[in-house]
C-alpha cells in the first residue's frame, strides 16, 4: 500500500545543531468513515505511528488518528552531538512496518 | 496570463514549490520505477531506448500535444506512451487514468520543469485543431449554458462560490489535487469542468478534448511548466 517513504536529513551537520528533518511517505490513510460502492463501511487503515530514533534512541513519536490526510508528512528537528544514522518507522494498521535509514556526519 | 499556481493560498504555493514536500513528487517516483521497469513482448522498458530521462526528456514535455503524422491528429504525452508501449514494447495501451498513465505522463513532464510552454501549429493540420479548440473554448455548453471562457477569461480571479477561478491553464498537469490525494490528469480536468456545466461530457482522447487541448496549451505559450503542480 505504500511506496518507499521519503527522507530528507542533512549530509552534514555542526555538533550540536538542531536540524531539520523532513519526512513524507505515500499511503491511502483510509480513515474508516468512508462508504463503498456496495454501502457498506471501508474498513479504516491508516499509518497509526510514525517514530524516528537516532542511534537508537528515539527523538521523535507522534500517534496518527483518522482525518489525517493521505500521504503524511512530517517535519520536525533534533539536536545531534554525534554522527549517526537516523532510523524512521511507519506502523501500518494491518500490522506491516515500513522503514527508512539516514546517515549524518556530525563534525 | 497567469499560472493557476498564483491563484492558490500561499500555504498551497510552498507545498508546491518544495520540492520535496510537495506530494506530487510521489507520483514522480512512481513514474521514474515505471520509466525502468520492463514490459510487453519485446523485453522493453522506456529506459531501454530511452537512457535517461534526465537527458532524453529535458524539455520535450513542453512542447505537447504535438502533430502525429501517423494518426492524422494531434498526441499528447499519454498517447504518446501508448503508442510506444503498443509499437515498441509490445505492451498493452494504458486505459485513460489507468496503470501507469498518470504517474508516467508526470514524470516525464517534469523533465521540463521550468521550460516555458510553446506548442508547434505549423505542423500538419495543428492549425485546424487549434481553430476547432478555439471554437470549443468559447461555445457555451451544459444546463448552465457556459464555456470555459465565461469563467477562465471573462472571469479569472473571482470567486465561484468558494473556489478562486483560474485562467485554466494547462502548464502543471498532471497536476496533484489535495481535495482527491492524488495526481489528476488535464483530460480529467476537462470533463470535470464539462460536468460542472451540466453537459454531456466528451471522453478522454476523444476530438474534441485533443483540440481543446492544442488550444488551452497555446494559450499558456511561455508559462512554465510546473509539473506537478499542487492545487485545492
Amino acid at each position: 500500500m505504500a511506496s518507499k517513504p521519503r527522507v530528507k536529513v542533512p549530509k552534514t551537520a555542526a555538533a550540536g545543531e538542531v536540524i531539520t528533518i523532513k519526512t513524507l511517505i505515500s499511503h491511502n490513510m483510509e480513515s474508516g468513515q468512508r462508504k463503498g460502492k456496495d454501502g457498506n463501511l471501508i474498513p479504516r487503515q491508516i499509518i497509526n505511528k510514525f517514530t524516528a530514533e537516532f542511534n537508537g534512541q528515539q527523538v521523535f513519536s507522534a500517534d496518527m488518528h483518522g482525518a489525517i490526510s493521505a500521504n503524511p508528512y512530517m517535519e520536525f528537528t533534533a539536536k545531534v552531538d554525534e554522527s549517526g544514522t537516523f532510523k524512521f518507522t511507519w506502523v501500518d494498521d494491518d500490522g506491516s512496518v515500513y522503514e527508512a535509514d539516514s546517515e549524518i556526519a556530525v563534525s | 496570463m497567469l499560472s493557476g499556481w498564483l491563484f492558490r493560498t500561499k500555504e498551497t504555493r510552498a507545498l508546491e514549490a518544495d520540492s520535496f514536500q510537495n506530494p506530487g513528487m510521489l507520483g514522480i517516483e512512481q513514474g521514474e520505477a515505471i520509466w525502468n521497469t520492463v514490459e510487453g513482448s519485446e523485453g522493453k522498458s522506456c529506459a531501454t531506448c530511452h537512457g535517461d530521462a534526465a537527458e532524453s526528456m529535458k524539455d520535450i514535455g513542453a512542447h505537447y500535444p504535438k502533430w502525429d503524422a501517423s494518426a492524422n491528429r494531434p498526441i499528447n504525452i499519454e498517447l504518446q506512451i501508448n503508442k510506444c508501449r503498443e509499437e515498441r514494447m509490445g505492451a498493452e495501451p494504458y486505459a485513460f487514468d489507468k496503470g501507469g498513465q498518470k504517474p508516467l505522463t508526470a514524470f516525464i513532464r517534469h523533465q521540463s520543469l521550468g521550460t516555458p510552454v510553446s506548442v508547434d501549429l505549423s505542423q500538419g493540420e495543428m492549425q485546424k485543431w487549434w481553430d476547432q479548440g478555439k471554437e470549443l473554448y468559447y461555445t457555451r455548453y451544459g444546463q448552465l449554458n457556459l464555456s470555459c471562457a465565461s469563467c477562465h477569461e471573462a472571469n479569472a480571479g473571482k470567486y465561484i462560490r468558494a473556489d478562486h477561478l483560474s485562467q485554466g491553464q494547462t502548464n502543471g498537469f498532471p497536476t496533484y489535487r489535495l481535495k482527491q490525494a492524488n495526481l489528476i490528469s488535464l483530460h480529467n480536468r476537462f470533463r470535470g469542468c464539462i460536468r460542472d456545466t451540466r453537459a454531456e461530457m466528451p471522453k478522454a482522447f476523444s476530438d474534441e478534448l485533443m483540440a481543446l487541448e492544442v488550444y488551452v496549451a497555446w494559450r499558456g505559450t511561455g508559462l512554465t511548466v510546473e509539473t506537478p503542480a499542487v492545487r485545492q
